[in-house]
């Protein structure tokens, strides 16, 4: 079983949770940035040439099973991108992260606390029923019901209520303001109401309907999941329209197996290839795709209370010590670039004009000296069983260069978790961040003074992060982040690292299939050839 | 015999009280339940509050007899992930697993038997050489990495067989064959011992001298005599194979119930793990006392005392 796998079905569940640690886990999408009103969205890639209609069968591996059918209770990719293929959001996001429209074609910020949206006209569920704005009202109060319990409620909580304007207009009156909310919205599937309260929250379950590219056909829990074309999906979606007739989503979960699977052609994608098994799968013939806009990151949390790590130059000097460039290359086969802050390419608020801190032991070593550090100092690092220890020990031994010996504490990820949230870890902690939507969420998490992981004071790296989340205007938002990016890159509160990379294993007989910024599958615009 | 069989279902249930016990111990191995169970940003009155609704905040041994009343009334609680009874997730999955072990059993049999035979019919040639290697190799051999080059072989270059799934029976060749080198080294070793032992009896002597054929003798005299301890082991391996169902279900994703426990350990889904842990104790735990009923039948030496 993959790294992701475990780390990833750690927490299921748990959206936000998912924040940390968990490589897959969760409806984890890139940030992207967007503009208050958006106009319909035009399909952004051309669709592979049709004969008449659907055909063929596509088989895709992922490395899990879905939680369940009921897409407010899977929290997983593997899951998710069953889910995408059967359901459409009220917004999207497309191929690069961006928001987009999804069912509602646009959205207008009425005020600080109403925000409303203009819904798509003629959009059928599967079963017949239509699209409108009792649905979205439907969902949204589905969603925020307590006794549903699903797990992504909390990302919904600032609603206080949903107005049904006319059919094809929806507002959503707020508690307060909620920057993150657009980001959850383009997570949210619509729900058919009428065919909900005819068969049941169990019933939908067990026979799901959306208005997605694909109608569900069955569910062999652990073995395989059948949709087939929806030959009436509206057009205009970025997914784009069905191209082949049968899709089945098979959950294998052993990474050496969905590479066999996919050599003998009984499967034509798989999810999550580690780098290892890029050169296996290319040399008999396969694509390796890697998703590079991923955001999620590998960094080193350094705590800032006492001891060394609290002077500003100590941090500085471990970002220009480690060599990553030379760790990605040689331990992920050159995958997974330098960060120059944590807000990762596909954040909001990435700026590629701060440049990640380059590789210069000279300089490393001039500001340990100044700070009073020559001859370096002993630190305790809190790192997860559940991460590949190989490169803990790479990056601990380009401290080592620098005369700063960090003695390795590797515990079982539920303790590593519990220590983190007690504050009982080392001086350093080995963390994978990133995901589950808007950045707000994680800076609050760890970034802001006295948040629950948080283990660094910066005031104003605090002001910047209530600046950001006091306004749902994207542009705004997007500046102070940039500003709070360089900020945080000056003053680092950890060890910038690399930004992880997803796999996939592509047969080449498919035609069109790409990934996406959220690393679900989608399937539709796909073609064999 | 109702005695006896009395006697055995207490000794079973005194054994299933122990596997209850590390069952229950099993909420507690990785630290305080309700910070396994609860998500890391949990605020920390809503922390308390579950550990009252869910008992946490009780004397142990008062939430074990709860834990033991609700399990004696099949009730582990809810999967976390599948949001379903515990119990029912585990048992439907058991007619795959246990279809996949009785492969496992068939294929262990069929290689095993005539190894061990072989063995001590040819004992001290280099047949019995050759079949003591073959058996040290199955033992040896890590079933998950067996596995793979089984796929790599059949499934990948020859095309034989499917790499992995449920698709009728081709798709319990592989697995079943993984699953049953967990039992063959012990039965083959045992079989080739008894039967050495057996064949230095009065009794075969005897039958010789009657003027019984070679194989007459061998299989009337020795091998029914000689299948005794076999029968034992072949029942203890009941919990190997269930054991080797779990790395088979996974690397074959093979729809089992030791891929379902697996699932759960990673995502501490504790009530699955639980009703897992406890059905496939209970399998063993039968299987051993249908054996021990078995025995009288087999050898009429051993009483219902």
């Amino acid at each position: 079983m993959s790294k992701h796998n475990l780390r990833a079905s750690l927490l299921a569940g748990l959206a936000l949770v998912a924040l940390f640690l968990a490589g897959c886990a969760a409806p984890t999408t890139p940030v992207p940035a967007a503009t208050p009103t958006v106009a319909a969205a035009t399909a952004t890639t051309a669709p592979p040439p049709t004969p008449a209609g659907p055909t063929g069968t596509l088989v895709v591996g992922l490395a899990a099973e879905s939680e369940a059918m009921d897409p407010y209770f899977v929290y997983q990719n593997a899951g998710q991108s069953i889910m995408r293929a059967i359901f459409d959001n009220l917004l999207d996001r497309d191929f690069d992260g961006k928001i987009i429209p999804g069912l509602a074609e646009s959205w207008t910020i009425v005020d600080s606390k109403t925000l409303e949206f203009k819904l798509r006209k003629g959009v059928k569920f599967h079963n017949g029923e239509d699209f409108d704005a009792n649905s979205v009202k439907f969902s949204i109060e589905r969603m925020l019901n307590p006794d549903i319990k699903a797990g992504g409620r909390s990302q919904y909580a600032s609603i206080d209520n949903v107005a049904i304007v006319d059919p094809s207009t929806v507002r959503l009156n707020l508690k307060k303001t909620d920057a993150a909310l657009v980001q959850a919205l383009a997570n949210l599937q619509m729900l058919p109401p009428n065919y909900l309260k005819q068969v049941g929250d169990a019933g939908f379950g067990k026979a799901p309907i959306g208005t997605g590219p694909f109608k569900f056909v069955e569910w062999i829990k652990d073995d395989h999941t059948t949709l087939e074309a929806n030959l009436n999906y509206w057009g205009g979606s970025f997914k784009g329209k069905p191209q082949v007739k049968t899709v089945t989503f098979r959950p294998i979960p052993e990474a050496s197996t969905r590479i066999a699977e996919l050599k003998t052609g009984r499967v034509q994608i798989i999810q999550d290839l580690s780098t290892d098994q890029v050169k296996d799968v290319e040399s008999s013939g396969f694509k390796a795709v890697p998703l590079d806009t991923g955001s999620h990151f590998d960094i080193w949390l350094v705590s800032d209370a006492g001891g060394p790590l609290a002077d500003k130059r100590v941090r500085q000097a471990l970002n220009y010590g480690v060599n990553v460039e030379g760790i990605t290359s040689a331990l992920l086969q050159g995958y997974g670039q330098r960060i120059a802050s944590p807000f990762a390419p596909g954040v909001m608020g990435y700026d590629p004009s701060i440049k990640p801190y380059p590789y210069n032991v000279d300089q490393a070593k001039t500001l340990l000296k100044d700070a009073g550090y020559a001859n370096g100092f002993t630190v305790t690092l809190d790192a997860c069983t559940c991460d590949r220890l190989d490169l803990t020990q790479a990056v601990v031994g380009e401290l080592a260069k620098l005369g700063v010996k960090a003695n390795i504490r590797s515990f079982e990820i539920s303790i590593f978790n519990d220590n983190w949230i007690k504050h009982t870890t080392g001086e350093m902690i080995a963390a994978r961040l990133g995901g589950a939507g808007d950045p707000s969420t994680l800076l609050n998490f760890w970034v802001r003074t006295k948040g629950l992981l948080t283990r660094f004071s910066n005031s104003d790296v605090d002001t910047l992060i209530d600046q950001g989340s006091g306004t749902m205007d994207v542009a705004q938002r997007t500046e102070t982040y940039k500003k709070l990016s360089q900020t945080l890159h000056d003053d680092p509160p950890a060890i910038y690292l690399w930004n992880s990379i997803y796999l996939y294993g592509v047969s080449p007989k498919l035609v069109g299939w790409k990934p996406h910024a959220s690393n679900q599958i989608i399937v539709s615009n796909v073609a064999i050839k | 015999m109702i005695n006896y069989i009395l006697q055995r279902l207490l000794y079973n249930a005194i054994v299933l009280l122990g596997v209850t016990a590390v069952v229950f111990g099993l909420t507690f191995l990785t630290g305080d339940p309700a910070s396994t169970l609860l998500p890391l940003n949990t605020p920390r009155e809503d922390i308390e509050l579950f550990r009252h609704q869910m008992g946490f905040d009780r004397p142990v041994p008062i939430q074990y007899f709860d834990f033991l009343s609700k399990v004696a009334r099949g009730d582990f609680g809810i999967s976390l992930r599948h949001r379903e009874p515990a119990l029912p997730l585990v048992l439907e999955r058991l007619p795959a697993t246990l279809r996949l072990a009785l492969a496992g059993m068939f294929f262990s049999l069929i290689i095993a038997l005539p190894l061990g035979l072989l063995a001590a019919m040819f004992q001290g040639t280099w047949i019995d050489s050759l079949a003591r290697v073959l058996m040290l190799l199955t033992q040896v051999v890590p079933g998950f990495w067996l596995a793979i080059v089984l796929i790599l072989i059949f499934g990948v270059q020859l095309r034989w067989l499917p790499v992995s799934g449920s698709e009728g029976w081709q798709s319990l060749i592989l697995p079943g064959f993984v699953v049953g080198t967990f039992a063959i080294p012990s039965i083959a070793r045992l079989l080739r011992s008894s039967l050495l032992e057996v064949l230095g009896k009065e009794y075969i002597r005897t039958a010789y001298s009657k003027g019984l054929s070679g194989r007459m003798v061998f299989l009337r005299h020795a091998l029914k005599n000689a299948a005794i301890p076999v029968v034992t082991v072949m029942a203890f391996q009941v919990g190997s194979l269930l054991g080797g169902a779990v790395i088979a279900e996974v690397v074959f994703a093979y729809p089992g119930m030791g891929r379902l426990a697996v699932q759960a350990i990673t995502n501490r889904d504790v009530a699955v793990v639980q009703a897992f842990v406890l059905l496939s104790g209970t399998i063993i735990v039968t299987t051993n006392l249908l054996l021990d009923i078995l025995y009288t039948w087999l050898d009429p030496r051993i009483h219902f005392a």
